[in-house]
């Protein structure tokens, strides 16, 4: 369902140049849990953020469901992303002063949804992720992995086909991301294209797919 | 959820912020309230005082002071500022035949120890009544109009059951009150005292009498009486109004003006022939008429009044760019505050649009509380810094709120756009990055 087609990412000019992505290609399918893996500086994260539509390459295509992302204008290109990706960070990047349920809320705010079907969605996907307990706290109160819980939930709440997960456990202990690694499995069984970025090479053996990105090119690309 | 939830959410959050740009607000709009509600005022009574000079020119003996008129500081005598705009008092309007002028009353007033004699006229009591001479007002009615007692005063109560065109020779001699050299002239005709006064004849073909005026006799000004269907300059004296002086203070809308009433434009073209044509009769003869004096009052409150506006404008101009520039510099730091959370909301669904109208929102809610707050503490401030001014002057509800929007928008709004440029410009990809 995601097509990255020979993406290149360079920052800077000249000499001063550099290449953070060199010609990758990738495929990833609809339900496929894929982990990106390398160490800091390899261009996970541009990767990460080229495929989700947010960092325009300097050259390549990025496909889904056979629309480019960056054939389309801005505005066309939110709303692709509205409509496909979901997005995990690695410090949250929550709204502290709103509740866990405004934060979930935020994809909609956007779109027009009436606001009781937003609350409705939101206490729903909260409920998925263990924290129907939690609607009203700000998140500025939550714990450190109820916070990547309530992201989780925000990057659910769309619907999407895909989940773009950038380091989401880094900054968790061991049992809250492997909990949160089981949430995205979950997902990836109800058909939701899941790719995880990271560092921790034990965890990118949890996905169904690894590839390595060593200096801007993939290394490896094959099963776990 | 919508964005203006989001904006509300925030606005509660940073409270301490909040308050703090509420309360610059509130102050540069209040100030400046408070500074145009003075001004507002300040106007509206130079208005009054000029209104308060009457519809007309008084014709005053050169060496009066205008002041001396105004105040009332006249020795025995209580000088109705009204008397000179009675002809207005009965909202007459349209054009005036000279028979609405039906009778004249004198007073004795004095001057700097001189003894004028300033003479009005009164209208009917009632404007609409049919123009014949039995309908005409007696002395007593005229009086009872102006309501200041001159009959008694004056020593002609006895005539109040008659009208003016009743009077017989005598009783019009007590009543017109000559205080030439202290003697009554003696205008019986035939009494030997001399040729009967040009204003006794009676003219052939008219069967009306002439109505000039009588010359010679210092420091009386008199109104000549007027006979129905007659109503020229040459026939009485008209009480002109000082459009000049309003114009230069642009307070046209203030114009009341006899003349216009009686059909004349008041132009100042046509201002100046009568005026001309006043001065012009009283050249070389007493009285000098001196016909500026409102003019110069007018001008020297005009130049102190506008000396007091330009100090004050320059403190609203101040307290405007001042509080602008704090509200701009929030902005900016505030766009910088929250640039992760903007860029989160750019990442996973919001356009550069909806960001900028989220800061612009703020801005509005912002800017009506603060104009809002603003202004009623300004006209609170107002009120302690010149009650008397504020006191006679209440300018409507909405000018003062509106302008009060109008001034928190400007500030709120010009200067936050650097800040809203900012937040549009925002890179997702840059602030998802940082941790």
């Amino acid at each position: 369902m995601l097509d990255v087609q020979h993406v290149t990412q360079t920052y800077g000019r000249g000499r001063k140049a550099i290449t953070a992505l060199d010609g990758i290609d990738l495929h990833v399918n609809r339900g496929e849990f894929l982990a990106i893996v390398g160490p800091s500086g390899s261009g996970k994260t541009s990767l990460l953020l080229t495929m989700g539509g947010l960092l325009t390459p300097t050259s390549g295509r990025v496909l889904i469901d056979g629309a480019s992302f960056y054939d389309v204008g801005g505005p066309a290109r939110t709303a692709m992303r509205l409509k496909y990706c979901g997005f995990m960070f690695q410090t949250f990047h929550l709204i502290p002063y709103l509740t866990a349920m405004e934060n979930v809320q935020l994809p909609l705010v956007t779109t027009g949804m009436e606001s009781r079907s937003q609350r409705e969605l939101a206490a729903e996907c909260l409920k998925t992720v263990g924290l129907e307990e939690r609607l009203d706290q700000p998140a500025s109160k939550l714990s450190v992995g109820e916070m990547q819980r309530v992201a989780l939930a925000r990057a659910l709440i769309n619907r999407p086909a895909l989940i773009l997960a950038d380091e989401p456990t880094a900054n968790l202990d061991e049992e809250t991301a492997r909990v949160v690694v089981e949430y995205l499995k979950t997902f990836r069984n109800e058909g939701v294209a899941i790719v995880l970025v990271t560092h921790d090479t034990e965890l990118g053996n949890s996905a169904d797919r690894t590839v390595r990105l060593r200096r801007g090119t993939l290394v490896a690309n094959g099963a776990s | 959820m919508r964005i203006r939830h989001i904006v509300w959410k925030e606005l509660w959050r940073r409270k301490a912020a909040t308050l703090l740009l509420l309360g610059g607000l509130v102050l540069s709009v209040g100030f400046i309230v408070a500074v145009q509600r003075v001004q507002m005022s300040s106007r509206e009574r130079l208005s009054r005082v000029l209104d308060a000079m009457g519809k007309n020119i008084v014709i005053l003996p050169e060496s009066a002071t205008l002041r001396q008129y105004l105040a009332g500081d006249l020795g025995e005598e209580t000088f109705p500022l009204s008397y000179l705009g009675i002809a207005n008092q009965h909202g007459l309007t349209g054009p005036l035949v000279a028979g609405q002028f039906q009778g004249s009353l004198q007073r004795k007033i004095s001057i700097e120890g001189e003894n004028v004699v300033l003479c009005g006229v009164t209208a009917q009591v009632d404007p609409d009544a049919p123009r014949t001479g039995s309908t005409s007002p007696t002395i007593g009615e005229g009086q009872a109009e102006l309501g200041w007692g001159a009959a008694e005063r004056l020593g002609f109560e006895h005539l109040r059951e008659k009208t003016v065109d009743q009077l017989d020779v005598t009783e019009r001699k007590s009543f017109e009150l000559p205080y030439f050299g202290g003697k009554a002239k003696d205008e019986t005709p035939g009494a030997g005292a001399g040729p009967v006064p040009p204003w006794k004849k009676t003219r052939p073909h008219t069967g009306r009498r002439p109505t000039s005026k009588p010359r010679g006799q210092a420091r009386k000004v008199r109104v000549t009486k007027v006979r129905p269907a007659t109503g020229t300059i040459d026939d009485f004296k008209v009480y002109v109004d000082i459009a000049l002086a309003r114009r230069q203070l642009g307070l046209e809308d203030k114009v009341l003006n006899v003349i216009q009433a009686q059909g004349r434009l008041a132009s100042e073209e046509g201002l100046s022939e009568i005026v001309t044509a006043l001065q012009s009769r009283f050249q070389g003869t007493e009285p000098k008429v001196r016909v500026h004096h409102l003019l110069n009052i007018a001008r020297a409150r005009r130049t102190a009044y506008g000396r007091n506006a330009r100090y004050m404008t320059l403190l609203s101009v101040a307290a405007f760019i001042l509080g602008a520039m704090i509200i701009g510099g929030y902005a900016v730091a505030d766009v910088r505050g929250r640039r992760k959370e903007m860029g989160i909301l750019l990442a996973i669904s919001a356009r550069p649009g909806h960001v900028m109208w989220m800061f612009v929102q703020k801005m509005l809610i912002l800017a009506v509380l603060g104009g809002v707050i603003g202004c009623w503490l300004g006209g609170l401030a107002a009120e302690r810094w010149d009650p008397a001014a504020v006191a006679a002057f209440h300018p409507p509800f909405w000018e003062m709120y509106g302008l009060a929007l109008v001034l928190a928008f400007g500030l709120t709004l010009v200067p936050s756009a650097v800040g809203v440029v900012v937040a549009s410009r925002i890179d997702p990809a840059d602030t998802v990055r940082e941790l």
